[in-house]
């Protein structure tokens, strides 16, 4: 979005007043070739397929989202309601940019899709999504995920 | 790597990789149906991994396109639809009637929404519109109602059940031409219909609530901060 300061009140006060943590060892390390990886999209924006329990307010785990899922399948079940929700409502891509991530693979930009994808509902304090986001990354590595993609709304 | 939405936010938190752009909050990818604008800026957010001299926050440097503006000349979008304004209904109409009415005169473009994009994103309480709509307004009298999904408490179910009327009435207006911005259906929904000001009512009726889930919910998820001022409390 544009810069907070251009954010109209009182939604920009809001946006200040959230606690941002700070991450003290987050190294840059470094891989494979881009189009060697293989990449996971990993969302908070809250979406679920039609056959798994919604999120609910303060949610701290996360849901699977196989690549092949339908569109017609992802709903979304954010507790905020703070952001605009019509593009999803166009095109799921504009979320979960699943259809962009294969194409950019038959290209050969990366070298392949993750077979399972991850979503949280991110209107939750990231202390606690922590523990559910460190599980999950044993399940990337057993993907052989080398790239995540990380998407908010 | 990260998108993000926020720049300020990603210079506290120092994530790794971190692409900041600068679309509307819920379009991380900035355009619908734009598959070449979206693979622009996946592609720039996993380039990051090239390099691993960091943190790295990277300003990506394409904008999404703009609504219409009005101080260019540009007409305000106009819902097309005749729907009764709530201030305009009649006294003698039932609130639940009015809502059923505004229900059903959507419905054909609903069905065309689904027909056109195969898909919607209704569908998050599993109800159908007139049962979600029917639940949603029990609640003005005061009192909770069962929850009518199973397994649901009666506080989820009315969150769900009003983020599916929401995107009903969305999708029901992006079928139509005229190309309305997240702008525009907000403050058509909350400002026209009578499914806004009904979350107006409960939202009056959740705030006062003696169980802190519900006020809760009357809170944060009924109105959009942006949209609050349209509230007859303010």
């Amino acid at each position: 979005m544009v810069r907070l300061a251009d954010v109209p009140m009182p939604e920009r006060e809001f946006l200040e007043r959230i606690p941002i943590p700070y991450i003290e060892d987050a190294p840059c390390v470094a891989g494979p070739p881009l189009k060697e990886r293989r990449v996971a999209i990993v969302t908070t924006a809250g979406l679920t397929t039609r056959e798994d329990s919604r999120f609910a307010m303060g949610t701290s785990d996360y849901r699977v989202i196989p690549a092949d899922v339908e569109a017609d399948r992802l709903v979304m079940s954010h507790a905020s309601i703070n952001y605009d929700r019509s593009g999803f409502q166009q095109d799921v891509n504009v979320v979960f940019p699943i259809d962009r991530l294969r194409e950019l693979a038959d290209g050969g930009v990366v070298g392949s899709v993750a077979d399972f994808h991850y979503s949280f509902m991110g209107a939750t304090d990231a202390v606690v999504l922590e523990p559910a986001a460190v599980r999950l990354a044993d399940f990337l590595k057993k993907d052989a995920v080398d790239a995540v993609l990380l998407t908010p709304v | 790597m990260h998108i993000s939405l926020i720049r300020e936010h990603s210079e506290k938190n120092r994530t790794p990789r971190t692409l900041w752009v600068t679309f509307e909050l819920g379009r991380p990818l900035g355009v619908p149906n734009d598959p070449g604008f979206q693979r622009r800026v996946v592609e720039a957010a996993l380039r990051l991994l090239e390099s691993s001299d960091g943190p790295i926050l990277a300003d990506y440097p394409e904008d999404a396109p703009r609504g219409r503006d009005r101080s260019a000349g540009e007409e305000p979008w106009v819902c097309p639809i005749g729907l009764v304004a709530p201030s305009d209904a009649s006294g003698d109409e039932s609130v639940d009637a009015r809502l059923s009415r505004e229900i059903s005169g959507l419905a054909p473009w609903h069905d065309l929404a689904v027909r056109k994009t195969e898909r919607s994103t209704v569908g998050s309480s599993g109800l159908e519109m007139p049962d979600a709509a029917a639940f949603v307004l029990s609640f003005l009298s005061g009192e909770v109602p069962e929850s009518p999904i199973d397994g649901a408490r009666a506080d989820r179910a009315l969150k769900w059940a009003c983020d599916d009327i929401r995107a009903y009435y969305y999708e029901a207006m992006l079928a139509q031409p005229g190309s309305p911005t997240s702008g525009d259906l907000d403050a058509w929904f909350f400002g026209e219909t009578t499914a806004g000001s009904v979350f107006f009512d409960l939202q009056k009726v959740l705030l006062e609530h003696e169980d802190e889930t519900f006020r809760l919910i009357g809170k944060v998820s009924l109105v959009p901060r942006l949209q609050q001022h349209r509230s007859p409390l303010d």
